[in-house]
């Protein structure tokens, strides 16, 4: 069924690469949009890039996941871990246990694309709920609602699928006046 | 209080809006501070909201707080009040922030009811300040600060804002 769409969409994916931009709508005021370019290797590796209106890499080697940001002088370093919270595409990056930690439904297709419903299975998740946008066999878009109502929407375009991705993306080593903190 | 007009298209007119990231590193009371977060940081009147949160826009707490008192709310749910709110957001969240004074500096100038001193700085875009027994250094204010390096003993509180919607 469309279920299964989903996950051959991901678990036959072993590398995505592209851009992506965020969208963080808020109850008062202007929405906040950043962009960026991100990579994907599964199981477990990933890269997130902040370009603008600020810098800021979160990168997933497969156990740690370093969050380096060049103003503020500082890289933290942390285990894997539930690690959704530093990007989407630790979820998109996640071995094939996706049910594992999210209970999935299948939801309305919108032009042209099948959207699924991803709620985190446990309760003190920073998300409330996630939807993944499907589209031809591969994720197009992402919402994310917080425990405050706010919704972050992430749109991905200029994807490429399952090309070799080369192993240093994955890696992150700290610039040398930059402050280290492992959390 | 002061009351919140509302722009045309919906969004709320703020006296001051910045968004960007923070950290909060070293020791206090002997307690060890690290924390980091994203933030949106609001004024209208004297009433300072503060969201934390992760880089994808996830909040965390939302710290509510005027000169007599201050309220927060955790993603838990959790809700907390007290008449300070440094006391409340460290309790709450283990960040350690000086919010009373902050929300001055971050709009680059020091706090008008407190003493200061001018400390001589390395270049022309940074002005230091002491005030309520802090070192402030305020980097390429234009008008605003983009980036704020707060020193109080072994704490230090890094501020870059990206942007002041």
């Amino acid at each position: 069924d469309t279920l299964d769409a989903l996950k051959s969409a991901l678990s036959g994916t072993t590398s995505l690469q592209g851009r992506f931009t965020q969208t963080v709508s808020q109850h008062k005021g202007k929405p906040q949009q950043s962009a960026g370019d991100f990579a994907i290797q599964r199981p477990g590796k990933f890269r997130w890039a902040y370009a603008t209106p600020y810098e800021q890499l979160i990168v997933g080697d497969g156990s740690e996941v370093w969050l380096y940001d060049p103003d503020l002088r500082q890289a933290t370093v942390k285990s894997m871990g539930n690690a959704l919270e530093s990007s989407p595409a630790a979820l998109l990056a996640g071995d094939n246990a996706l049910e594992k930690n999210y209970l999935i439904k299948p939801l309305a297709s919108k032009n042209g694309v099948d959207w699924f419903e991803a709620k985190p299975r446990q309760e003190d998740a920073g998300f409330s709920n996630i939807r993944l946008g499907l589209k031809n066999g591969q994720v197009v878009e992402m919402e994310l609602v917080d425990r405050f109502e706010q919704l972050t929407r992430i749109r991905f375009d200029g994807v490429k699928r399952n090309a070799r991705l080369d192993a240093s993306l994955f890696r992150f080593t700290p610039p040398k006046d930059v402050d280290v903190v492992r959390e | 209080c002061a009351s919140v007009a509302p722009q045309p298209g919906g969004a709320v007119a703020h006296d001051f809006a910045a968004d960007g990231r923070l950290l909060a590193r070293g020791e206090v009371d002997g307690r060890q501070v690290n924390e980091n977060a994203n933030f949106r940081w609001r004024r209208s009147g004297e009433t300072v909201t503060v969201e934390l949160g992760s880089p994808l826009g996830e909040t965390r707490a939302r710290l509510v707080a005027t000169p007599r008192e201050a309220s927060i709310r955790m993603a838990d749910g959790r809700e907390a009040y007290a008449t300070d709110a440094d006391e409340l957001l460290t309790e709450l969240t283990g960040l350690t922030l000086p919010v009373s004074q902050l929300r001055w500096w971050i709009e680059g100038q020091p706090a008008p009811t407190l003493p200061v001193k001018e400390l001589p700085t390395e270049s022309s875009s940074t002005r230091s300040i002491e005030q309520a027994g802090w070192q402030v250094s305020f980097y390429d204010a234009a008008p605003y600060p983009k980036r704020l390096v707060l020193k109080h003993e072994s704490l230090e509180v890094r501020v870059a804002v990206s942007d002041w919607p």
